[in-house]
């Protein structure tokens, strides 16, 4: 079976700065893998071009066996790609069900929309909230309904920026919790730099230094690689 | 979304009700004289709530809305000239701007042109069409048998025919009638636009335009739809228009009707459909009480009442209104169960 999402020598430019340079990477259906990395290390530009917000340089990105690299956003989330930025990234004006329903519609028709909503609702406990303008949440349940859009899109892989940033502890265990969930129906990428967390998540890891992979592998072998921990694990690891 | 109507839409669909009723009578106890003074608001009315739709409700704000607006005028103003077929005349002061809304809006938003630049094109749109029909003085200029007669405007235009016996015309008060259920039926099909998902997708695309790409809409091709619609329905006040006054000019597309038009809107408040409709209502009754008044520099007059009206209600006449009706029903609901706001504030605590 080929990979679910695939770059191919994947490079990005700014001026003379090269943020990514020629990086060939490959996740696999279901698959869960966190991507990691030092501030500048690239993973956000990666993340940027996967998800058809930043045009790569040159290079391509396969999904599904497709070329999707020249596509618009909306028509890579209709080929099944659902995507939580790091900055809540909802609708402020609508309410939460409205939201979630918005997102459910896309894919799914009218009554099955209504269900999907309900469902999202229920999982992510938000049913008491659902009339509220979600302008008028707390940080952390912003979060949540934008992980709701995620989840009523049912795609075949998720990618998440960050999506512990300016949680609660409770509301961490909970973020984890939810992803092992995604991860029985769909593929997830996600991008942190909260170790615990990622140990928590226990998944395949990826390494980005200075816009290269500088190494890949399960999270126990990743902390025991010296040159890991020399660039980016050295402080945090201790 | 199937939701349920609220307290206030309730409250608003009486007060619409009772207002409908009313101005319905109307023509049983005024004269003429006042059917026309309130068949043109109604035109107008119908104009700013093409332009505050997409304003309030998408994000999109058409500075040259009267564009399409002058587009459906001249319309039906050749088309019926040249073939007395009124009928047809008023679907092409529909189709015809629709068409150019299209065009127009395929440039401008696949061109990814936003904002303020949106503002500006149409702007630009509107006052270059106003110079086009302006430089047509020439006698030789026609369409068909219709002389265009540049900044004169095309005059003596036929009436509107029923459609189902053309011997037959309408006047005065059958038009105020006629103008009147068109902006009621414009107001309503809106209204049934937003509740749909085509409407919830649009005010989407208001709130994050890139989220609601990412959840798999084209905003572009929403964002040209509205366009075309409101294009439509522009065109369909500037058929209304010639009707109204038998005659169309290129006024009807000039800086000063295009701002005037925002200026409506803008007194009124963009964020609900009644906005447009009750600053039409305000600053057209405004505009003729003081030229009636004796007022002298009534444009002067008029420009200072709106820069207080705008500073004292920067959302708009309507927002402003609801909001003091809520509070007023609010104070009443707690002083009726003076111990519901103490629990609310409980759970409020709680989550």
């Amino acid at each position: 079976m080929t990979a679910l999402l695939e770059t191919r020598e994947l490079t990005r430019r700014f001026g003379g700065v090269t943020a990514i340079d020629n990086v060939n990477f490959a996740v696999d259906h279901k698959e869960l893998r966190c991507l990691i990395g030092s501030n500048g290390a690239g993973k956000s530009t990666f993340f940027k071009m996967l998800t058809a917000q930043m045009p790569p340089s040159s290079g391509r990105i396969i999904f599904d066996n497709r070329d999707i690299t020249d596509l618009e956003p909306s028509e890579i989330s209709r080929l099944g790609i659902g995507i939580k930025n790091q900055v809540p990234d909802v609708l402020d004006g609508m309410s939460v069900e409205e939201n979630i329903w918005l997102a459910a519609r896309s894919r799914a028709g009218k009554d099955g929309a209504l269900s999907v909503v309900e469902d999202t609702l229920a999982l992510l406990d938000l049913k008491t909230r659902r009339k509220e303008l979600v302008g008028n949440l707390a940080h952390g349940q912003r979060q949540w309904v934008e992980f709701g859009m995620v989840i009523a899109l049912a795609p075949k892989l998720a990618l998440l920026d960050e999506p512990t940033a300016g949680m609660t502890a409770a509301e961490t265990t909970r973020t984890a919790e939810l992803i092992a969930e995604l991860n029985k129906t769909m593929a997830v990428i996600v991008v942190e730099h909260d170790m615990h967390f990622i140990r928590r998540l226990n998944a395949f890891v990826t390494v980005f230094h200075q816009g290269c992979i500088l190494a890949e592998g399960p999270m126990h072998k990743i902390m025991e690689n010296e040159e890991v921990k020399n660039v980016y694990l050295g402080r945090d690891a201790a | 979304m199937t939701s349920k109507l609220s307290t206030i839409e309730i409250a608003t669909l009486i007060l619409l009700a009772l207002a409908s009723v009313a101005i319905l009578a109307v023509p049983q106890f005024a004269g003429l004289s006042l059917q026309l003074d309130l068949s043109i608001i109604f035109v107008y009315a119908i104009l700013a709530l093409s332009m505050g739709f997409m304003w309030g409700q998408v994000g999109m704000m058409s500075f040259g809305q009267t564009v399409f607006f002058g587009i459906g005028g001249y319309s039906y103003a050749i088309f019926a000239l040249n073939t007395g077929d009124t009928t047809t005349a008023m679907l092409l002061a529909v189709l015809l701007p629709m068409i150019v809304a299209a065009l127009l809006g395929y440039f401008i938003i696949y061109g990814g042109i936003n904002d303020i630049y949106f503002a500006v094109i149409t702007m630009v749109a509107t006052i270059a069409l106003e110079k086009a029909v302006r430089a047509t003085s020439d006698p030789r200029i026609k369409i068909g048998d219709v002389k265009l007669q540049g900044q004169n405007g095309i005059s003596a235009l036929p009436d509107l025919k029923v459609p189902w016996n053309p011997s037959e015309t309408l006047f005065v008060t059958e038009v105020y009638y006629l103008i009147f259920i068109a902006m009621l039926l414009v107001t309503a099909g809106y209204s049934l636009l937003l509740r749909a998902r085509i409407g919830r997708v649009l005010v989407g695309i208001r709130e994050n335009e890139q989220r609601v790409a990412l959840l798999g809409y084209d905003p572009r091709r929403y964002k040209l739809l509205i366009f075309i619609i409101s294009g439509g329905v522009a065109g369909l006040a500037g058929g209304l228009y010639a009707v109204w006054g038998n005659f169309v000019a290129p006024e009807m597309m000039n800086l000063n009707s295009s701002a005037s038009v925002v200026i409506n809107v803008l007194v009124g408040g963009k964020a609900s459909l009644l906005g447009p409709l009750v600053g039409t209502g305000i600053v057209q009754s405004l505009t003729s009480w003081l030229g009636s008044a004796g007022v002298g520099q009534v444009n002067l007059v008029l420009g200072l009442i709106l820069i207080a009206a705008v500073q004292i209600f920067p959302q708009g006449v309507v927002p402003m209104i609801s909001a003091i009706c809520k509070w007023c029903l609010g104070h009443l609901a707690s002083v009726a169960q003076p111990s519901r706001r103490t629990s609310t504030s409980m759970t409020g605590e709680k989550q």
